[in-house]
C-alpha cells in the first residue's frame, strides 16, 4: 500500500519535476548559441533571475504577465480534455478585450459597482460566441477546429487593429480612448500593475481544476477527451458537451483580453497580446492539461519573460533570446512527449 | 545469404518456380495477458497453394498471421522454412524472407503515384539515378503477368478501394515475396473485385506462390482456397482439402459443439413481456449493416439467443434497442413504453444494460482508474452525486464491492484500466452492468477472449440473472454457448431474424445461419 501511495506522490511532482528538468535544458542548448558571439550565458541567466524576482516591482510584474498566459492556458486545458484543439485563444482573448472596451467607455451609464462584473461577463461572452464558431462548424461540418480557430486569430486582431485606427481611435496613440475610470480593475499591491484579474486567473484555474475532477460535468468532458466511443456507449450527450467546454474556452481566454484591458491598458492598443494564446498552449502542454499545474509553468514562463527585459537593459543582449529559449522548450516537449508515447 | 533459408533465395535460382517448398507456423502459442490468443496453432502452406483461414473474429486468425509475418513473436513455437527454423523478429525480417502481407487498412502514401509507391523504400530502385522508365517496364511486365490491373502513374489517392489492394499486392510482388499473407482481402471489395482478386490469385499460384487468406467469410473461403483450416478460440479446429468439406460441416467447425453445457438452468416460467420489436428496420449505413423487419419478444426471466454467422445485423441489433443505432422504421417497446430512438441515456435509465461487443472501445476508458470506469453508465444517479459532484465516497465503495464480487484482479482501485488483463477488464464491463440491476441485458459475445474458468463464471452469472427476473438478449457467434444458456434461439442472417423449427437442433441451426440448406462444396 505504501509504495502505491509513493508512486502516486511521485506522479504528482512529476510534471515540476520534468518542467524544471526541461527548462534547464532548453537554457543549456540556447547556451550554445550565446557563446559563439560572446556572451556569457551564465551571465545572461544570472540576469534574467535579476530581472525576474530582484525587487517587489519585478516579482508582481511576473505576476501581471502570469495572468493572461494562466486564463489562456486554461482556455486550451479545457477543450483538450475534451478531446479538441483550442488555438484560438489569442483571438478570444482579442474578442474579450473588445468587448471591456466597447462597454468600458460606459455609454449606457452603468453605476460604477456593476459596471466592472458587466464587462467581465460580456468579455466572457464574447470569447465564447468567438469560440462557438469553430465549435459549430467542428461538431456540426466536421471542420477541423485547429485550422478554423487560427485563421480566427487573424480576423480578431484586424477587427480589433480596425477599431483601434477606425470608429474608436483615440487620435493620439495607437490605441483607442480610455475606458471610464469606474472600469478600472482594483490594484492588489499600491505602486504595481498587480490587478484583481490575477485573483480571478487563480480562482478560474482552482475551479477548473475541481469541475475536471470532481463533477459529473467534468468526469463527463473527460471521457469524451479519452474516449469518445464509450462516452456515446454510456449516453453521454458528446457534442453537447464539446460544445460547451470548447464555448467555456474561448470564455476563460476572453477574460484574459478583459484583464489586459481593464488592469493593465484602460484602453485597447495596438497588439494587445504578444501571443498569450499560443504561450497558453505551450504552458498547458507542459503542465500535463492539469489547471493547478499550468498556474506555476506560467508563473515560471512569466518570470522569464520579465527577466530577460532586465537582461537586455543590463547586458544589451536582445530580449528575443527568450523567444529562442521557449522555442528550444517547445520542441524538448514535443521530443518528450514523443519519447514517452514510445515507451 | 549463407545457410538462412528464403523463400526468395529458392524462388531466383534458374528452376525458380519448379522447386517445391514448404512453409509452416509449428505449435504456435501466444497470449496477450488472460486472453490466450494462438494455443500451439500448427498451419502450412505449400508452394502453389492457396490455404483459407478460417474463423470468427477473435478467433485467433490474426495473431498467428502477424507472427508469420514477424509483427509478433511467438510465446513458444517456431516458424519453418523446408523444416529448417526461420527467425523473423520484424516484417523487415520476413520481407527479407520473401514473405510479404497485405493488410486490411493499406500502407501506401496517397499523394505518389503507384510507381512511387512500389520503389518507396526499396533497395533494388534506390539512389538518385533511378531509371524510372525501366522500371516501369519491369513493374508493368509483372503486372500484366499476374493479371494485375493498375495504371501506373496515377496518385494512390485517387484509386478505388480494389485497386490500392492490388497496388499492395504488386508492392509484395515486386519486393520478391513468394507467401502473401492477405487479411481479410474481400472485406472491402465489390463482387466484381472479387472475382479479379481470384484470377490474380489463381495466377500466383499457378506460378508456385504460396497464397494465405484470412477471412471470417465463408463462401469467399470455399471459392478461392484449396485447403481450408478453422480456427477457434485460439486453436486450429482442423485442416481440410476444401473440395472436400462442405459448407455446413464448415460452419459446425467454425461455431464448435465440444464445449460440454456445464451450467443447469433451472425451470422458470417466463414472467411479462420485457422487450419487443416491433417491425423494427435500421437503414445501412456507411460500412454498417442493416436490419429489416425484425419482430422479437423478451420475457421477464428468459434468455433468447441469438446465434448468426458475424456480421448478419447482431451488433446492429444491440445497438439499435440501446439507442445507438437510429431506427428507421418500427418500434422498441421496453415494458410496454415505447423507447424507439430514445437517447441512449434514457434507455439506459430505463433499465437497459448493455455489454457492448467491442468492450475495449465502447466499453471502458483505458486511461481512467477502475473507479472513474465502474460508474461509467451511471455516473448521473443521485447514488453517485449530488447536484452534479461526483460522490467519491460512494464510488470508491462501490469500486471495491465490484472488485471484491467479482474477483478481479487489480493493483488497486485507483489503477488504470490499461494495466488490467483483458479478462479483468471484462470482469469490470460485466460487473458494472449486472451491478445496475437491470430489467433488459443485452449480452452480446459476453465470453469472447475469455479462457475457460472466465467463461463459465460469466454463464452463471447470466442464469442467475435470468433466475432474477431479467430478460436477456445474448447475441454469441458460439452455438454451444447459445444452445447450453437460451430458452429460445432465433437466427439472424443477412439483416433478418430467420424463423426455427419447433425443437432447433444444432444441424437445423446450422442450416438457418448458412441460409437454405447445404450447399455444394465450391458454390458461391
Amino acid at each position: 500500500m505504501s509504495v502505491h501511495v509513493d508512486s502516486a506522490v511521485t506522479e504528482r511532482w512529476r510534471p515540476f519535476a520534468q518542467g524544471t528538468g526541461l527548462v534547464l535544458a532548453s537554457m543549456a542548448l540556447t547556451g550554445l548559441v550565446l557563446l559563439p558571439i560572446g556572451i556569457n550565458p551564465i551571465g545572461a541567466y544570472a540576469q534574467i533571475l535579476k530581472g525576474a524576482f530582484g525587487s517587489v516591482n519585478a516579482l508582481t510584474e511576473d505576476l501581471v504577465y502570469a495572468t493572461p498566459i494562466i486564463l489562456t492556458s486554461l482556455s486550451v486545458i479545457i477543450a483538450f480534455r475534451c478531446g479538441l484543439w483550442n488555438l484560438g485563444s489569442d483571438g478570444q482573448l482579442y474578442l474579450g478585450a473588445i468587448a471591456t472596451v466597447g462597454l468600458g467607455f460606459n455609454r449606457f451609464g452603468m453605476l460604477p459597482p456593476v459596471l466592472l462584473p458587466v464587462m467581465a461577463v460580456a468579455a466572457f461572452a464574447a470569447g465564447a460566441a468567438w469560440a462557438a464558431v469553430p465549435a459549430v462548424l467542428r461538431l456540426r461540418f466536421g471542420a477541423s477546429e485547429v485550422i478554423v480557430t487560427i485563421m480566427m486569430n487573424f480576423l480578431a486582431v484586424t477587427i480589433a487593429t480596425y477599431l483601434v485606427g477606425g470608429p474608436w481611435a483615440s487620435g493620439i496613440t495607437p490605441a483607442t480612448a480610455p475606458i471610464v475610470s469606474a472600469g478600472f480593475l482594483p490594484i492588489l499591491v499600491p505602486g504595481t500593475r498587480l490587478n484583481a484579474n490575477f485573483l480571478v486567473a487563480i480562482a478560474a484555474a482552482a475551479l477548473l481544476s475541481f469541475v475536471l475532477r470532481r463533477t459529473v460535468f467534468g468526469y463527463q468532458l473527460r471521457t469524451i477527451g479519452q474516449n469518445i466511443d464509450a462516452a456515446r456507449y454510456a449516453g453521454m450527450p458528446v457534442n453537447k458537451i464539446r460544445f460547451v467546454s470548447f464555448s467555456c474556452a474561448g470564455g476563460l481566454a476572453g477574460l484574459a483580453g478583459f484583464g489586459e484591458v481593464a488592469g493593465i491598458y484602460h484602453n485597447l492598443p495596438n497588439g494587445l497580446s504578444p501571443g498569450f494564446g499560443y504561450t497558453g498552449i505551450v504552458v498547458a502542454l507542459l503542465a500535463r492539461l492539469n489547471p493547478l499545474w499550468a498556474v506555476i509553468v506560467a508563473f515560471a514562463l512569466a518570470a522569464l519573460s520579465v527577466g530577460s527585459g532586465g537582461m537586455q537593459r543590463a547586458m544589451g543582449i536582445p530580449v528575443s533570446l527568450v523567444s529562442i529559449l521557449e522555442a528550444v522548450l517547445i520542441l524538448l516537449v514535443l521530443a518528450t512527449r514523443l519519447l514517452e508515447r514510445r515507451a | 545469404m549463407g545457410s538462412r533459408p528464403t523463400l526468395q533465395g529458392i524462388a531466383r535460382s534458374d528452376q525458380a518456380s519448379a522447386q517445391p517448398w514448404r512453409f509452416e507456423a509449428v505449435n504456435v502459442s501466444k497470449s496477450y495477458g488472460a486472453v490466450i490468443a494462438n494455443d500451439a496453432v500448427s498451419v502450412d502452406l505449400n508452394a502453389g497453394e492457396i490455404h483459407a483461414l478460417l474463423g470468427e473474429n477473435g478467433a485467433g486468425k490474426s495473431t498467428i498471421m502477424k507472427i508469420l509475418y514477424g509483427m509478433e513473436l511467438p510465446d513458444a513455437g517456431h516458424v519453418a522454412i523446408d523444416d529448417t527454423v526461420l527467425k523473423i523478429g520484424s516484417p523487415a525480417d520476413a520481407i527479407a524472407a520473401g514473405i510479404a502481407m497485405v493488410h486490411q487498412h493499406f500502407m501506401l502514401v496517397p499523394s505518389l503515384t503507384v510507381l512511387e509507391n512500389l520503389i518507396l523504400g526499396n533497395r533494388r530502385f534506390g539512389g538518385l539515378m533511378t531509371d524510372r522508365r525501366a522500371v516501369a517496364a519491369e513493374i508493368a511486365a509483372l503486372a500484366a503477368q499476374y493479371r494485375i490491373e493498375v495504371d501506373l502513374q496515377r496518385p494512390v489517392g485517387k484509386l478505388s478501394v480494389g485497386e490500392q489492394q492490388r497496388v499492395e499486392i504488386l508492392k509484395a510482388l515486386v519486393r520478391g515475396a513468394r507467401v502473401l499473407i492477405l487479411d481479410e482481402p474481400t472485406a472491402v471489395l465489390t463482387p466484381q473485385e472479387i472475382k479479379a482478386l481470384g484470377l490474380t490469385l489463381r495466377e500466383l499460384a499457378q506460378d508456385r506462390h504460396g497464397i494465405f487468406i484470412v477471412t471470417h467469410k465463408l463462401p469467399e473461403a470455399m471459392e478461392l482456397s484449396d485447403r481450408v483450416s478453422v480456427m477457434r478460440r485460439g486453436r486450429v479446429v482442423g485442416t481440410w482439402r476444401t473440395d472436400q468439406i462442405t459448407s455446413s460441416e464448415l460452419v459446425m467447425h467454425m461455431v464448435g459443439r465440444s464445449l460440454p453445457a456445464s451450467v443447469s438452468r433451472p425451470q422458470l416460467t417466463p414472467g411479462s413481456t420485457v422487450l419487443e420489436l416491433l417491425n423494427a428496420c435500421v437503414a445501412a449505413q456507411a460500412g454498417r449493416g442493416e436490419l429489416r423487419d425484425i419482430n422479437l419478444k423478451i420475457a421477464a426471466g428468459e434468455i433468447v439467443g441469438v446465434a448468426g454467422v458475424e456480421g448478419n445485423g447482431q451488433q446492429e441489433l444491440a445497438e439499435a434497442i440501446a439507442g445507438l443505432r437510429h431506427v428507421s422504421a418500427g418500434d422498441v417497446i421496453l415494458c410496454g413504453d415505447a423507447i424507439t430512438n430514445f437517447p441512449a441515456a434514457e434507455i439506459l435509465a430505463a433499465g437497459v444494460a448493455h455489454i457492448p461487443q467491442d468492450r475495449h472501445r465502447d466499453g471502458v476508458v483505458l486511461d481512467f482508474p477502475l473507479t472513474d470506469n465502474a460508474i461509467l453508465v451511471d455516473h448521473q444517479t443521485p447514488a453517485f452525486q449530488q447536484r452534479g459532484i461526483i460522490d467519491r465516497h460512494a464510488v470508491i465503495q462501490f469500486t471495491d464491492r465490484l472488485i471484491d464480487v467479482f474477483q478481479i484482479r487489480c493493483s488497486g482501485r485507483e489503477a488504470p484500466m490499461r494495466s488490467l488483463s483483458g479478462g479483468n477488464q471484462q470482469k469490470l464491463v460485466l460487473a458494472r452492468e449486472l451491478a445496475r440491476r437491470p430489467r433488459l441485458l443485452i449480452a452480446v459475445q459476453p465470453t469472447r477472449g475469455l479462457d475457460v474458468g472466465a467463461i463459465d463464471y460469466v454463464h452463471r452469472q447470466l442464469i442467475e440473472q435470468r433466475s432474477a427476473g431479467v430478460a436477456i438478449l445474448l447475441i454469441s457467434t458460439e452455438l454451444d454457448e447459445i444452445i447450453a444458456l437460451s430458452d429460445r434461439i432465433v437466427v439472424m442472417r443477412e439483416g433478418r431474424v430467420t424463423a426455427l423449427p419447433d425443437k432447433p437442433t444444432i444441424e437445423t441451426i446450422g442450416a438457418a445461419m448458412l441460409g437454405s440448406a447445404d450447399r455444394p462444396a465450391g458454390a458461391a
